[in-house]
């Protein structure tokens, strides 16, 4: 009897500590390297993809986040250095380079690189264009294993977060930082 | 209990994703980056905001001129 008693009193210890552990990050929805990314405003979105697409999922669609979610649980991701620097060469792009440049970092201890290529730049036709939107291409390596991401940054209004895709729907960023909203690429072919 | 332990599991991986980084000294940078340009010019474009003539507010971003020019 007494060791059933000390048994439940172990299993409730042990669910509340999982509780404490878990309630900080569920109530947000943002996982610790996300949320010590944007403390140290190493936000570039190629650097935190995996993280940011699970969160920006869960707005567009019914079931696919959950997938997502899980997914990118178990990917390899980057260090907070090689987010930072990810984020060195994206605001150098972003702000410096004209279309067609690029730019890139290396890392040999971990055995990661990054670049930054930029595309095209929009003139806009009409107030709800494109204009201002900067198309680029984001390369990551981590231990030899290529990601490529496309993007488009838009320095849009404050709150206007969404953008309309190819088919018209409203497609919400996937960040607003540095002054762009992210939107993923994919959306807009 | 076995979807209970499923969420318990995944929502652990979720909450700590530094076990997955590359480098184990994941929350430390490594390199000068409160010192360079390019953080400070981040810090700056996250917090400055622009007033336009409708009211509304824009980022501060030079590349908002680029939205006009067509018209």
């Amino acid at each position: 009897m007494h060791v059933c008693k000390t048994l439940k009193l172990t299993y409730y210890l042990f669910c509340l500590l999982i509780l404490i552990g878990l309630t900080s990050c569920v109530v947000t929805g943002v996982p610790s390297s996300l949320s010590e990314a944007q403390r140290n405003a190493c936000m570039a979105p190629s650097a935190n993809f995996q993280a940011l697409d699970s969160i920006h999922s869960t707005k567009i669609h019914k079931i696919l986040w959950v997938k997502k979610y899980a997914k990118q649980t178990v990917t390899k991701k980057l260090s907070l250095s090689d987010k930072c620097r990810q984020t060195q060469i994206l605001i150098q792009a972003l702000y410096g380079l004209d279309d067609g440049e690029s730019v890139s970092w290396e890392n040999n201890k971990n055995q990661t690189s990054g670049k930054i290529k930029m595309l095209r730049t929009h003139v806009s036709r009409g107030a709800w264009g494109y204009g201002g939107c900067r198309d680029y291409l984001a390369f990551i390596v981590i231990e030899n294993k290529l990601q490529t991401y496309k993007f488009r940054a838009c320095p849009h209004e404050l709150n206007h977060f969404e953008l309309p895709d190819s088919r018209g729907f409203a497609i919400p960023g996937h960040l607003l930082f540095a002054g762009w909203y992210f939107y993923d690429s994919r959306f807009f072919k | 209990m076995k979807k209970i332990l499923a969420i318990v599991v995944l929502g652990l991986l979720w909450c700590n994703q530094p076990l997955m980084s590359a480098d184990l000294d994941y929350d430390k940078i490594d390199f000068d980056w409160f010192n360079s340009e390019e953080y400070k010019m981040a810090v700056k474009m996250n917090n400055c905001k622009r007033e336009n003539h409708d009211g509304s507010y824009s980022t501060c971003n030079p590349f908002n001129a680029y939205r006009h020019l067509g018209n």
